[in-house]
């Protein structure tokens, strides 16, 4: 539309007394000057992305964020806020006449994008400028960067696996695991979870991983039920390193609740990068499917299990 | 542009978030545009100067804040035959959310507010023990060698705790990463997951200190 009309789209929330008493809550907690200016800037930005989103009907939790927690506070700057189902979005506060942000490395690992949120001097309201997906290597990120929020709004209604997160397998072998994998033990049988995994002809059994740097497995378990019937398994993955370039990698499902057979015509698929399917099994009269392959470090796959129209699907990084 | 163009514009928008359903992508983006619009070119009602009283301002705030929310959440209630959408939204603002903001009466007027001058020029608050101390002493001491033992395969030296510590005195994840001979990426993204690992060990530790 006409002239004025093509500026960039920019989204004003006006800050209320409620917000300046959130982030003097957070503030007074710090002494240091210069990290109680950041903790109520960065209060003040979460808190404006997260009203933009709840006038976009986007659900949010500020309180399962790191940003919410003092403690975190203390060792981070960081504005993270954690959109439902979705993953974490970091509120980037951008001062009066500020043209370059400076993005630190340790907020930008597992982020699904970046808002800018414009501050006055008075601080009565803040301005969403607009989102960009990633960081620049530098964690210089240019305002004139930035992509309209119209591109935040499409990207947070994309389906969910496209902008999920990998699972960073070799932080796995230095004992930083994703939250919601657990240890075999806790997952499965006594019977079930004597692992074996068979690389390439020879036997491994995995040991323990509190005995090992090279080798682990962890699992989780996944409901494939429809409706309100579960449909309970377990998606183990089983690591083996091979050399600093090279990873042995086992995806394993297995039946939970003292069932012994996996439901009939679950898939069990591996795809590459590009989401192509490079191995695949489904189930019959069978107890548990394994598929192996080996990844160079560095690599990204996904593993999808699926029954009938219901799946999952996990994206890794070696 | 003309007032008669900004009218004409405004309806199309609402006309457009109307048609799609709640939620849609389509009626995120009218909206989005709907409210710019309306806060860059509308005119927004503003109190007169026989209303002025000292936290006029903050109610102000507090009132187009609850518009805001309000028209994203029911622009299906906006009828273009009763009039153009500013009108409309002038009226919710000055009679509706305005007058509620005012009765309300804001009873945290204790609230400091602060603006970025003031955040310049902070006072001490008065409070005996920094947070960041009571963390850092956590953290050294490290009870049951949690700390410690979260180290890089590559790096044994590249512990939580060394990080933690150079974190806290300041040090640029860029002079981190030289000391440790590693890339900033690889030490930081470390860092970070050992943070989201560990605080609830860090919260335990510092619940028994009052913060």
């Amino acid at each position: 539309m006409r002239g004025n009309l093509s500026e960039s789209l920019t989204f004003t929330v006006p800050i209320s007394l409620e917000a300046h008493a959130l982030a003097e809550r957070f503030r007074n907690k710090h002494r240091n000057p210069q990290k109680a200016k950041q903790v109520y800037l960065n209060t003040l930005a979460v808190f404006a992305v997260q009203f933009y989103l709840r006038c976009m009907g986007i659900k949010t939790s500020w309180q399962g964020s790191l940003s919410w927690n003092p403690l975190i506070q203390t060792l981070m700057d960081i504005a993270d806020l954690e959109v439902i189902g979705l993953g974490k979005i970091e509120c980037l506060a951008v001062l009066p006449n500020e043209q370059v942000l400076h993005i630190l490395p340790e907020v930008s690992s597992d982020r699904i994008g970046y808002v800018a949120v414009q501050f006055e001097q008075s601080l009565e309201e803040a301005t969403l400028l607009g989102f960009v997906k990633t960081v620049p290597e530098n964690g210089e990120l240019l305002i004139s960067q930035l992509n309209s929020l119209e591109d935040l709004l499409i990207h947070l209604n994309k389906p969910i696996e496209k902008i999920e997160q990998p699972i960073h397998l070799s932080q796995w072998l230095m004992n930083v695991v994703d939250a919601g994998w657990q240890t075999i033990e806790s997952l499965l049988n006594p019977q079930q979870s004597e692992l074996v995994f068979r690389f390439r002809g020879t036997e491994h059994t995995l040991v323990h991983p509190e005995n090992s740097t090279s080798s682990l497995q962890k699992g989780k378990l996944l409901d494939l039920g429809r409706d309100s019937k579960s449909q309970i398994i377990a998606l183990v993955v089983g690591l083996i390193s091979v050399s600093r370039e090279e990873i042995n990698v086992g995806v394993k499902v297995y039946p939970t609740g003292g069932k012994n057979y996996l439901p009939k015509e679950l898939e069990l698929i591996v795809l590459d990068e590009a989401g192509i399917p490079v191995m695949q099994a489904t189930a019959r009269n069978t107890k548990s499917i394994q598929l192996n392959f080996s990844s160079e470090i560095g690599e990204r796959f996904s593993v999808k299990v699926a029954l009938g129209d219901v799946s999952f699907t996990e994206l890794f990084l070696t | 542009m003309t007032k008669d163009e900004l009218d004409s514009y405004l309806l199309q928008l609402a006309c457009v978030a109307q048609r799609h359903p709640p939620h849609s992508q389509e009626r995120q983006i009218a909206l989005t545009k709907l409210i710019h619009s309306i806060v860059r070119f509308g005119n927004l009602w503003y109190p007169s100067k026989s209303q002025f009283f000292s936290n006029v301002q903050d109610i102000y705030n507090e009132a187009r804040q609850e518009l805001f929310l309000y028209i994203c959440q029911n622009i299906d209630k906006y009828n273009p035959e009763r009039g153009t959408v500013l009108v409309w939204v002038n009226v919710l603002l000055e009679r509706r959310f305005f007058k509620d903001t005012l009765r309300k009466n804001l009873s945290h007027s204790s609230v400091t507010k602060m603006t970025l001058t003031d955040l310049d020029n902070l006072a001490l608050p008065e409070e005996s023990k920094d947070l960041t101390e009571i963390v850092k002493e956590c953290i050294e001491s490290d009870p049951e060698d949690i700390f410690k033992n979260e180290y890089m395969e590559q790096c044994p030296q590249a512990t939580f705790q060394a990080l933690a510590m150079l974190r806290m005195s300041g040090k640029s994840w860029k002079e981190i990463s030289a000391e440790f001979e590693m890339k900033v990426p690889t030490v930081s993204s470390f860092y970070y997951r050992c943070l989201k690992k560990l605080s609830p060990k860090l919260k335990e530790y510092c619940e028994n200190q009052v913060y």
